[in-house]
């Protein structure tokens, strides 16, 4: 009967968007829109129903560290933690009263990866419920409004699938009206409203693959999580990919296997006070209770959905810390002890130190970031870029993709325990300027580098031209030697910047995605417990280092980097060692006392054998003698 | 007892406490699953050579076979109780229903195109129903099942003789175990061609690299591995109307029947099929026909350009068409080749390779139309079809190609006819419908009224063969979720069962004495 019971339940929130009614498109005053011909209003609309003012105020998606202004962000000049306020070293622009980003253009830029509302509010940018509860939102319309400071047309752009808009020039939109229903009642079927599917969750995070076509990367563009760390949420063999992937015919994994057995992103990461999924976090739940079974009303979080969503503790997920671990990790649906003790030497030591990733993602096969390089400017007036795990830029079909290995780096959970978990390291190089020092801006980078007509200035070229042919590509966009820092510096000081050096740093992304079952997990003890170690393999940061630069971990990661780091042959690259943050790794590390007891031991063994015979045959001669 | 002795005794008294202890302690061991497969798979004696056996030519086909018998007097006895020589169907029940005499929306009936159709008959002459009259034992044919030669071959047209190129004596004392080569002449080229009939099989099969088939690729199994025979009776049956496992070949005889080591998957196993994950798509390589509309046969000119106008139609206005076959139609809208898709003779045809199965419900029973069965339904006739249903707990979830079809049918008495097409006064030569009809039906007694109309049919081929192993089977997401090819509510389920529950756990099945 239970078992029943939450089946139906399932069903039922599965089922959702067929529960959904028809709506009524309303504009900003709660008119119908086919009235005004004003834009969708998606706080009045779905406000007929939702608390949308709660939903606004409970999303740090829309807030995106808008009420975390003045904690604790990466650099010493972030303004907050969150994409609102903390400097990213991708985009560059930064936020602040000394910042050469401002809130306007701030929503042009970081508008394709935000859902709107928090800090692009006032500007007219809603909070989008389309983008996310759409089963085909338009996201390439939505983002053109906002570069094209339509703002307040982003939410109908967004319903440009449904076939109930069309562009009316001007960058403003239409409805059809033959399209909605009696009254401008919009029917479910030409909505299809629905809780957000992976695929809506990708436009912002990370590639989403579910159609039965080979999977292809949109190298120029790759989505943010996937660029950073190579994750693709995909059900889809690795080897029926459309990716140029070396030996990929026996990559017979799935590319997730939690997409291929029909998860949703939400089912992990769902509103905080979902009543199906809720379970409250160990630290606060009582002790003598398993299961608290009181659940909020349907109707109440129908009403008013948390729109914090459950998170982990990813290294780079600095919104919202206080929420860190709210989540089911693996272990709340797998009984990894069940599952590991019929082979795995002493599971539960294992689970504690490692997270499960550590092995159930030994590999990625997407290409991911490697290097930023802001010291530098192409000509498209942008940083140079590489990526790890392809021999070339990833977006050339001639470039080959191997995939690469992740780091395995300590986490600090707020359970207080250490687990090792497999990240990519993203190293950013760039210009710093004044006491207390801030990136340079761009706009005087650029200056510094090109000229009125938009080509590279001549002292630039001259510096770094080292083919003399007058054009600066390739290997010549890196600042390798003292003369060419000097000529870059004393350009930049003569267009007003002040003192200016270079410094690094390093950000981690955590790996949680691109997981694989047991049969493509690391199974083998020698693969870290060897002199060899993958968990001590050296991992490259960088291709080349600016003279006389140097990278630091960035301030706001719950991941420490125990181990050196170290140029060879041009590169830098880090090591890390287990020992330093107090790990012994069976079968790679050596303590020396260990090594002395066993000698002690041995001869202590053989002392006490060789006595006790002595003492035997001491006996027996004496007993002989008596006798005779 | 001596202090020794009692000594000794009290330390093995101790040690086999200690052991005793140490067994307790560690409790039961749980026996590892097995999966096993190569442990079922019969290690065959080495074949005797009999190339010293036969010096001079033979004269014809029963004169090999006589020599054969003068060493194997029972073997054409044996051969000729199974339904190899019978045409007729369930060796075990009797049924009286087979190639023989039943329709197909193929070829339709071997009644009056027997020399034709009976070239693929374990048998030498077969021309016209006297045939099991008259035939004696050396009318059996060894060699197209025991030939080593590949040479040997039996003509197209002459009723199961071999052809005159054949070397009778350099086949005969190649005489053997059965290969591959020997069951897919037949049975690879069934329904007139390549791959035509059954879709899992086709000519593919005789050498097929690991991704057309895992076990014939990878593991180079021969069909007789797994089409054991006992007294010439060969385990496989394709649509039988009982059940008897002694006539089935099936995975489990080799398999565990919970092999994986998932126990989600295991489950699946009570109502899924294992060809259904492990045959994801069939006619990998080589086309099979999906549409065979004789109604469009007799039409003159380029059979490319006919096809084409006939395919531009379909797909223009698909009404009165199944949506799969519009839809086939539509793909092959872009094929040069249009004459793979008409012949005069035979009518319109869709042929298509890489295809996924439909999925039925299927308890490894069969209804069956039977000749001259009047038919008051609507169209398709379902000349076969799959017996079970989600209620039924012994079926399973299984893959099928559905051939579907538009052929003869008689508009008074309401049953399918039987057309004369082969041979002479036969449709193929004469293109007339009239005569053919009436021809083909004083050979089969189902009679002709002489109101000729067309229905539209479909027949149901499991699929079998053509298997992936665990890397191309299929995964959750390829049945259920969104984008799922499984269309649960027509399979008797509340919705998709990966979220709605399966049927036993939702009441659809009982188990037998809950």
């Amino acid at each position: 009967m239970r078992v029943a019971a939450v089946l139906l339940l399932a069903a039922a929130v599965h089922a959702g968007s067929l529960l959904h009614p028809d709506v009524a498109l309303l504009d900003a005053d709660g008119r119908s829109v086919l009235e005004t011909n004003r834009p969708v209003s998606p706080a009045r609309t779905c406000g007929e129903c939702h608390d949308t003012d709660y939903i606004a105020a409970h999303s740090y998606h829309a807030l995106v560290g808008l009420d975390e202004i003045g904690n604790r962000g990466g650099f010493e000049w972030d303004l907050g933690p969150g994409m609102f306020g903390r400097w990213d070293p991708i985009v560059y622009r930064r936020l602040g009263e000394d910042g050469d980003l401002g809130e306007a253009e701030w929503i042009r830029i970081y508008g394709e990866r935000h859902v709107g509302g928090g800090p692009a509010a006032e500007a007219g940018v809603e909070m989008n419920c389309f983008l996310c509860h759409l089963p085909r939102p338009a996201n390439a319309p939505r983002v053109d409004a906002l570069r094209n400071g339509k703002n307040e047309w982003a939410a109908t752009a967004t319903l440009a699938h449904t076939g109930l808009v069309e562009r009316a020039g001007n960058g403003e939109w239409r409805y059809v009206k033959s399209r909605f229903g009696e009254e401008g009642i919009v029917p479910q079927q030409a909505l299809g409203l629905t809780d957000p599917k992976a695929a809506n969750c990708g436009l912002c995070h990370t590639q989403v693959w579910t159609a039965p076509e080979p999977l292809a990367l949109d190298c120029e563009k790759l989505a943010r999580d996937t660029d950073c760390s190579g994750q693709v949420f995909s059900p889809q063999r690795v080897k029926d990919s459309a990716l140029n992937l070396a030996g990929k015919e026996a990559l017979a994994q799935p590319w997730d296997v939690h997409a291929e057995r029909l998860l949703e992103c939400t089912d992990c990461h769902h509103a905080l006070n979902n009543p199906v999924r809720f379970t409250e976090a160990e630290r606060s739940r009582p002790a003598h209770l398993a299961y608290d079974a009181r659940r909020l009303e349907i109707s109440e979080y129908l009403k008013t959905p948390n729109h914090h969503f459950t998170k982990g503790e990813s290294a780079q997920g600095n919104v919202a810390r206080r929420l860190d671990g709210s989540m089911r990790r693996c272990e709340g649906c797998h009984n990894a002890e069940a599952t590991h003790e019929q082979w795995l030497p002493n599971p539960r030591r294992h689970l504690r130190t490692l997270l499960c990733e550590s092995c159930h993602i030994p590999q990625v096969f997407a290409p991911a970031r490697r290097q930023t390089d802001w010291t530098v400017l192409t000509e498209e007036r942008g940083p140079r870029i590489e990526y790890r795990g392809v021999d070339g830029p990833p977006h050339e079909a001639t470039s080959t993709i191997h995939g690469y290995r992740p780091v395995v780096l300590p986490r600090h959970q707020r359970d207080g325990l250490i687990r090792h978990g497999p990240h990519n390291l993203v190293t950013s190089w760039f210009w710093v300027a004044g006491d207390p020092a801030r990136p340079i801006p761009q706009a005087l980078l650029e200056s510094a580098w090109f000229d009125e007509a938009g080509g590279y200035r001549p002292g630039i070229i001259g510096a770094l031209d080292e083919n003399g042919d007058g054009h600066l590509e390739g290997s010549e966009l890196r600042l390798d030697t003292e003369a060419k820092v000097d000529a870059i510096r004393t350009a930049l000081a003569l267009h007003g910047a002040d003192r200016p050096r270079i410094t690094g740093s390093i950000q981690p992304a955590s790996l949680h995605h691109g997981v694989v079952a047991g049969d493509f997990a690391t199974r083998r003890c020698e693969t870290c417990h060897n002199e060899k170690s993958r968990l001590t393999e050296p991992f490259e940061l960088s291709s080349y280092v600016p003279t006389g630069a140097s990278a630091t971990l960035v301030g706001d990661t719950n991941i420490t980097m125990p181990g050196r780091l170290y140029e060879e042959g041009g590169r830098l690259l880090y090591e890390p060692i287990p020992t330093a943050s107090g790990r012994y790794v069976i079968g790679h590390d050596r303590a020396g006392w260990i090594d002395w007891v066993g000698v002690l031991l041995i001869l202590g063994t053989v002392f006490g054998a060789a006595m006790h015979g002595l003492a035997r045959f001491a006996s027996a001669r004496r007993h002989d003698g008596g006798a005779a | 007892m001596t202090a020794k002795a009692l000594s000794i005794l009290i330390s093995l008294v101790v040690l086999a406490g200690l052991v005793f202890g140490t067994v307790v302690v560690s409790g039961p061991s749980t026996p590892p699953r097995v999966d096993d497969p190569w442990s079922q798979v019969p290690v065959w004696p080495k074949a005797t050579d009999h190339s010293a056996f036969f010096e001079t030519p033979f004269e014809d086909g029963p004169a090999v076979t006589r020599a054969c018998l003068e060493c194997h007097p029972n073997a054409a006895d044996e051969v000729m109780r199974t339904s190899h020589w019978t045409w007729l169907g369930d060796e075990a029940s009797g049924e009286a229903l087979g190639k023989r005499n039943a329709q197909n929306n193929f070829c339709i009936s071997i009644a009056s195109n027997w020399p034709r159709c009976t070239s693929c008959h374990v048998g030498y002459g077969w021309e016209d129903d006297t045939f099991f009259e008259t035939a004696g034992p050396d009318r059996v044919d060894c060699l197209i099942c025991h030939d080593g030669s590949g040479q040997y071959e039996k003509a197209a047209t002459e009723a199961g003789r071999p052809g005159a190129s054949t070397d009778l004596l350099v086949a005969a004392r190649s005489v053997g175990r059965t290969t591959r080569s020997n069951c897919g002449v037949c049975h690879f080229r069934g329904g007139g061609g390549d791959g035509v009939k059954h879709g899992d099989l086709d000519q593919t099969m005789y050498f097929p690299p690991e991704r057309v088939d895992v076990h014939m690729g990878k593991h180079d199994l021969r069909c007789a591995d797994c089409h054991q025979a006992e007294h010439h009776r060969i385990r496989g049956r394709m649509l039988p109307s009982g059940d008897d496992p002694e006539t089935r070949s099936s995975c489990i005889d080799c398999h565990s029947a919970e092999p994986h080591r998932q126990d989600r998957l295991n489950t699946h196993v009570k109502s899924v099929a294992c060809q259904t994950c492990h045959i994801p798509r069939y006619a990998i390589e080589t086309g099979t026909k999906l549409w065979w509309d004789w109604s469009k046969a007799g039409l003159d000119g380029d059979p490319g350009k006919v096809a084409h106008d006939l395919v531009a139609k379909i797909v223009e206005d698909g009404s009165g068409y199944p949506d799969a076959v519009v839809e086939g139609f539509r793909r092959v809208g872009s094929d040069p080749d249009y004459h793979a898709h008409y012949d005069k003779k035979k009518g319109l045809f869709l042929v298509a390779r890489r295809l996924v199965p439909e999925y039925y419900w299927y308890n490894r029973r069969t209804s069956r139309y039977v000749p001259g069965q009047r038919y008051e339904g609507e169209a398709p006739l379902a000349i076969n079809r799959p017996g079970g249903s989600a209620r039924d707990p012994k079926a399973k979830i299984w893959p099928f190609k559905v051939h579907r079809g538009v052929q003869p049918f008689d508009l008074e008495h309401r049953h399918l006819l039987v057309p004369h097409t082969f041979g002479a006064g036969g449709y193929w030569t004469e293109f007339d419908w009239e005569r053919a009809l009436t021809e083909g039906a004083a050979a089969s007694g189902i009679e002709y009224s002489g109101r000729r109309g067309w229905i539209a049919t479909e027949m149901y081929w499991p699929q079998n063969h053509m298997v992936q192993a665990r890397d191309e089977a299929l995964r959750c997401v390829d049945c259920h979720g969104d984008g799922g090819r499984m269309d649960w509510v027509a399979l008797g389920y509340r919705g998709d069962p990966a979220f709605t529950g399966n049927r036993r756990q939702m009441d659809v099945v009982r188990e037998e004495g809950r």
